[in-house]
């Protein structure tokens, strides 16, 4: 265990490897939030910055995260987002008896056909991902304004239960989580689908003439980024008890910025699963800390967009090194 | 051996790529349990052939049978499973995995639900090392590796497979003669376990040392197979170049003596100390050491690719800086490196691109390239270099390592340099297209331009230089001058090791 020995933690080089650097600005940002606003620390604000308002970003960012590792990129998160949230909410509405396991099923299955247009876009046609996923993303975008122009609620308790349950004082949501985040790690660190999914990312040829089928691993990688965009979307629906088209706005951007910031390659291949949800939470962070201090939303975009130019020059500056 | 049914047969083998035959009707065939060693020119087809065995690419006619019968090998995974293995001669290795993954990807030992045995595979990973008696970190990741370290989890991946075949392209390249004994008692091993081992290499000692039989291609066509107890070293490359190997460094021809490039008390951070050199114009001046002593580090402070710390540059007379590679250029220095597929060509683009991309400024009209004048001049200069393609328009990717060199080659004539500095000009090239390649770079010289080049390869640095710099730790450890009589390796060796060691065999560490 000698990445865990003192010199390698406090080591500065070790500090700006992707992944430890991540939990040093975390660490920062904790520290001022908590000097610079009396609420900040109340454990009311606390459980929502860390147990609630994450949950959502968190599993979008690890599809987000399988896309990018695979050597592409997911356009289409935002309007998936909005599309399922819809769906759920349309779904309560127009079927008033439907129960709360079929809903969550047909959102499960509608995500992976997402993931399954993608990969058969961008992999099996070779359109580039950037342009094939954004494509999906003007598609389905069409498909929830056809439906509804305005947001859609009343979503059953039976369903919201997710998003308001306790137990121990910790809501559920944040176990709903956690299992899907140890469902996912152990699925890219110990199993061999990760190790696929590493070496495809990283080189496409070599993992090929290695006999990893390239073609079948980067279509499992949307397939699971359709199917976890599902579960955050079950997430977010639960949580605000509706839907409708701009539910999921920000999330393409959002999700790719804590994945940077977390560590994840533009390029492939690099980059845990672990430093993308310490991607999230330095947003979450950030966005909270911006709210208590009153900070005007428009002024927040602005300053988002400059940590992502900053994350992402940060990594590209270690990568000429 | 007596007759006996081949494991292994080529029947008729064929292969076209976009504007190049690189097979045509290839019949071989391979008994098991023998060494057969393949040789041939770059570019004569040894890995294109090699590529069809495993599944990389499909043979646009003819058959592969294995143990009788006709086999389809539809992909490298298929290759895999006959129990075919490869070292290929690029590196198959993914950098961003450690040396366990790496060694058993794609065939990880997995216990419940496809996790994977890491214990296992580290275990098994240890014991092909052990027995390669190697010593490795093998939790490190690829990127961290030496190129030599690299090689060996090279060979360990092939290893882990219990093959029936297993296919070695130039496995020795970066490997040091202690290295390789064990590689070749590894071969004998394997011999006995009756796998087949196909093995590819330029050095015709190793052939002559471990090959039972050899096969000789030549652009594409089987010319010779024997028994190699059949064969000399002198009949091999006959069979290969159709050339005797004497002639194959140029004259050194008749430098003046005028000085064109003074290099006074250069140094740059830990690389480089204390340089003081002179270059006279139309002269080769070789730079030899050991793997780190400072060469090509050398060359990149010239270029300014490394900063100088101190040390000025006189060139033709006048003080110069060079504190950039845009700099060096415009002073008339060009640079061509080691590795030309990370430093050297632009792979997606094609001949001509790759060609004029150094001297675009010259065809330039009214801030347009001006195509035809272009496309002339390309052409021009790869004429007369004969490099071997179809078009200028073909990619640079397809053409084999000599004749990408010589497209480097050309980029570099058309900046009309005065200081050339190559590092390893000849690496992975074979012995014709190496003799072109000095015969070019002796002409440049002739024209009365200098010639600055970095060889790992001592009958390379005493075949073409005029004089040997010799370094050793960042500092020079001596000068040879030719003209006073030529330079034996042993010399240059012991300058090159600061005398501490014996002069048998390439010590390097």
């Amino acid at each position: 265990m000698k990445n865990l020995s003192v010199k390698n933690i406090i080591n500065p080089k070790e500090l700006v490897k992707p992944g430890k650097f991540v939990w040093l600005i975390l660490i920062v940002m904790l520290i001022a939030s908590s000097v610079s606003s009396p609420i900040f620390l109340t454990s009311r604000n606390l459980r929502n910055v860390f147990l609630i308002q994450p949950i959502g970003l968190a599993i979008a960012t690890m599809a987000q995260s399988v896309v990018m590792i695979s050597g592409n990129i997911d356009m289409s998160i935002a309007s998936a987002v909005s599309l399922m949230t819809t769906m759920a909410a349309g779904l309560f509405r127009d079927i008033p008896d439907i129960s709360p396991f079929t809903v969550s099923l047909l959102l499960l299955l509608t995500g992976i056909a997402i993931g399954a247009l993608n990969g058969f876009m961008a992999v099996i046609l070779r359109i580039p991902a950037f342009m094939a996923t954004l494509a999906t993303s003007s598609l389905l975008q069409g498909v929830i304004f056809f439906y509804t122009k305005r947001p859609i609620g009343g979503i059953p308790k039976s369903f919201r239960f997710l998003a308001s349950y306790k137990v121990a004082g910790i809501p559920i949501c944040f176990f709903y989580f956690l299992i899907i985040f140890l469902v996912m790690a152990a699925l890219l660190n110990r199993h061999r689908f990760g190790n696929h999914l590493y070496a495809t990312g990283s080189d496409d040829y070599i993992a090929g003439i290695s006999g990893i089928p390239v073609v079948r691993v980067k279509m499992q990688a949307y397939l699971l980024g359709g199917a976890l965009v599902a579960l955050a979307s079950i997430f977010l629906s639960s949580r605000m008890g509706g839907g409708g088209p701009t539910t999921g706005d920000g999330y393409e951007l959002d999700t790719i910025t804590a994945a940077v910031i977390g560590g994840i390659s533009l390029a492939g291949g690099e980059g845990k699963l672990m430093g993308a949800i310490g991607g999230v939470f330095i947003l979450m962070i950030f966005s909270n800390f911006m709210n208590l201090m009153d900070i005007n939303p428009y002024i927040q975009m602005f300053l988002k967009g400059m940590i992502l130019i900053l994350a992402v020059a940060f990594y590209a500056k270690k990568d000429s090194e | 051996m007596a007759q006996q049914m081949p494991l292994l047969e080529f029947r008729k083998i064929t292969k076209t790529f976009p504007g190049v035959k690189a097979l045509s009707d290839v019949d071989m065939s391979f008994r098991k349990g023998e060494v057969h060693a393949l040789v041939g020119e770059n570019g004569a087809g040894k890995s294109t052939l090699m590529k069809i065995l495993c599944g990389v690419y499909q043979p646009t006619a003819g058959e592969v049978h294995f143990n009788g019968k006709a086999v389809g090998i539809k992909n490298p995974h298929e290759a895999q499973l006959m129990g075919i293995s490869i070292i290929f001669q690029e590196f198959s290795l993914i950098n961003h995995l450690d040396v366990v993954s790496n060694v058993f990807l794609n065939r990880e030992p997995v216990g419940f639900a496809g996790f994977k045995d890491k214990a296992l595979a580290r275990k098994k990973t240890l014991e092909i090392f052990e027995r390669m008696g190697v010593e490795m970190d093998i939790d490190r990741k690829i990127s961290e590796l030496s190129v030599v370290e690299q090689q060996l989890v090279e060979i360990a991946k092939a290893l882990s497979v219990t093959a029936q075949v297993l296919i070695m392209d130039e496995p020795s390249a970066p490997l040091t003669d202690k290295e390789l004994t064990k590689l070749f008692e590894i071969i004998r091993s394997l011999k006995e376990q009756g796998v087949t081992i196909i093995y590819i290499s330029h050095m015709l000692e190793e052939i002559f040392e471990i090959a039972d039989r050899v096969t000789v291609l030549k652009d594409g066509e089987v010319t010779h197979t024997a028994d190699v107890a059949d064969m000399t070293k002198d009949l091999l490359v006959k069979k290969m170049v159709g050339r005797d190997i004497d002639d194959i460094y140029p004259e050194p021809g008749s430098p003046s003596s005028d000085i064109l490039l003074d290099v006074q008390n250069l140094s740059s951070g830990e690389r480089i100390s204390d340089i003081s050199f002179q270059l006279r114009k139309g002269e080769v001046l070789g730079l030899a050491g050991m793997v780190g002593s400072g060469r090509s580090e050398l060359v990149k402070t010239l270029m300014g690719i490394h900063k100088k710390d101190s040390g000025s540059l006189q060139f033709d007379g006048r003080s110069i800086e060079n504190a950039s590679m845009s700099e060096a250029i415009a002073n008339g220095f060009y640079y061509i490196p080691s590795d030309r597929k990370k430093e050297g060509i632009v792979a997606p683009m094609n001949i001509r691109e790759n060609t004029t991309i150094a001297s675009l400024g010259d065809f330039l009209n009214r801030g347009l390239i001006n195509r035809k004048n272009e496309t002339v001049a390309a052409d021009a200069e790869n004429k007369k270099l004969k490099t071997k393609t179809s078009s200028l328009d073909e990619q640079i990717r397809n053409l084999s390592g000599g004749n990408q060199q010589k497209v480097l080659l050309a980029r570099a004539l058309l900046t009309k340099p005065k200081v050339f500095c190559i590092v390893e000009p000849t690496r992975g090239i074979d012995v014709g297209a190496k003799h072109e390649i000095y015969k070019i770079l002796r002409d440049l010289c002739e024209a009365g331009s200098s010639v600055i080049m970095v060889s790992s390869e001592l009958p390379e640095v005493i075949g073409m230089s005029n004089r040997i710099l010799v370094m050793n730790q960042g500092k020079t450890a001596g000068l040879v001058d030719q003209a006073e009589g030529q330079a034996t390796e042993e010399q240059i060796l012991s300058l090159a090791v600061g005398h501490e060691y014996s002069l048998h065999g390439k010590e390097t560490s």
